[in-house]
């Protein structure tokens, strides 16, 4: 071992000479040729001018597309709801609507709940002075009046109007539970501010298509050509007469009655 | 065998290359001036080619002049450049090329080995002792080929060892006193051939 250790040390000088290699010159010169063919920056590609300005238009694209499913999906939520919030949704046995605090609610169950005023904070209107303020022909948001019976203060609008939302039923009866931007498209409801419950007047020969989108929840359009609006004592009924349905981009006519 | 060698250390190399109030250019020139012999030796003790020799030793010195900002003087300047030329030719012995070829190298020389067997004659007369010496270190496997090369052949001390191969000193110690005992049974196992012969 201490011999190996000598032999070692005495080795170094045939280490130099044995390893066949040495740093010359023209390595010290590729070396420098090398670093500055690095250091000085190559023209980047045409094509590179765009790559970060196309990647941002990009992120922004699909950061907005999120956003803007987002804010649809939160849109489809609030429609989807009114299954969900049907106990606590301003629904009377029939076909007729509380306007007051009071409510029936349990989808037909005949059992009664209190619930929150919010929902159900409609102000009952006055016919007599609505009838005051109403002509015939007069033009209401996209509606116009058509006809007033002061018999059974009764409103009626006409005029095409697309309604959107979810079928609701209550002992064989359906009804469109309407989203909130179909809500106001509809004359008098700006004081209603929760769901918006409609009757159909012509709906029965679309039975079929009506079970089938309660039963799939789905999301179903009207296109309605009159609009009814009857104030009662404690109530307002209102109601819709169809002229099409729109259902899985499915188009139903319906014959008016 | 068992027996553990003290070595006295070789003095801690002073790096003679002074780095303040150069740009970058002048001082990789320096360095390469001080250590670029040295580096590009110790990397073919690596690779055992010279092509590759030549490529290691620019990328190694390529490394130095990028990083030589990052060099905080923890250790000294001669360790770090010989730590870079480590990595860097550990890196290429990794590659998969390298060791495709290795693998074929091993052979030839296998082949190589056997014919030679039949004249030894011929190898002792033509190889000097120092030389068989040498050869025998370039055959010991890496680990231990490399402290018994910073060690004797280019002055490192145990500590500048350890900095350079990134291990504790007490591994280096204890991998120093195995190498010598590994080359220690390499030549007894050749004098032993040799006088059978």
């Amino acid at each position: 071992m201490m011999n190996v250790d000598h032999k070692l040390r005495d080795l170094k000088k045939d280490y130099e000479t044995d390893i066949p290699t040495s740093f010359t010159d023209k390595d010290k010169q590729n070396i420098f040729k090398t670093i500055s063919q690095e250091t000085y920056p190559k023209r980047p590609k045409f094509s590179q001018y765009f790559q970060k300005p196309a990647a941002f238009v990009s992120y922004a694209a699909v950061i907005v597309l999120i956003g803007i499913l987002s804010l649809g999906q939160i849109g489809l939520e609030d429609t989807a709801s009114p299954k969900a919030t049907d106990n606590h949704s301003t629904h009377v046995a029939g076909s007729s609507f509380k306007d007051s605090n009071q409510v029936n609610v349990g989808g037909g169950s005949g059992e009664t709940d209190q619930v929150p005023s919010s929902n159900v904070v409609e102000s009952k209107i006055n016919f007599a002075s609505l009838n005051d303020s109403l002509n015939e022909d007069d033009q209401v948001g996209s509606m116009t009046v058509s006809e007033i019976h002061e018999e059974s203060s009764q409103v009626t609008f006409s005029g095409e109007l697309v309604l959107s939302g979810i079928i609701n039923k209550n002992q064989d009866h359906y009804q469109l539970h309407v989203t909130d931007y179909s809500k106001v498209k509809l004359p008098f409801t700006e004081d209603h501010e929760g769901k918006l419950l409609v009757d159909f007047e012509n709906i029965d020969e679309t039975e079929n298509l009506l079970q089938k989108a309660y039963e799939e929840e789905a999301y179903i359009k009207f296109i309605i050509s009159e609009y009814h609006y009857r104030s009662m004592d404690e109530e307002i009924q209102r109601s819709i007469t169809v002229n099409t349905i729109i259902l899985d981009g499915n188009y139903k006519e319906v014959s008016s009655q | 065998m068992g027996e553990q060698v003290m070595v006295e250390e070789p003095p801690s190399h002073q790096d003679t290359v002074d780095l303040l109030g150069m740009d970058s250019t002048e001082a990789l020139e320096k360095i390469m001036d001080e250590y670029g012999d040295d580096v590009k030796r110790f990397v073919y003790t690596y690779v055992k080619n010279q092509a590759d020799t030549d490529d290691i030793t620019q990328e190694t010195f390529i490394t130095v002049y990028k990083k030589l900002h990052t060099f905080q003087h923890k250790s000294s300047l001669r360790t770090w450049i010989f730590s870079i030329a480590v990595n860097k030719s550990k890196d290429y012995l990794r590659s998969f090329h390298t060791r495709h070829d290795n693998l074929f190298q091993k052979i030839k020389s296998y082949i190589t080995e056997s014919s030679d067997n039949e004249t030894p004659e011929k190898q002792v007369l033509t190889q000097s002792e120092s030389s068989e010496l040498m050869d025998y270190i370039m055959k010991l496997p890496i680990k231990y080929r490399e402290v018994l090369i910073l060690y004797y052949f280019n002055d490192f001390t145990i500590k500048e060892i350890a900095h350079s191969l990134n291990q504790k000193e007490s591994s280096i110690k204890t991998r120093l006193n195995r190498s010598r005992s590994k080359l220690a049974q390499v030549i007894e196992d050749a004098d032993d051939q040799r006088s059978d012969q």
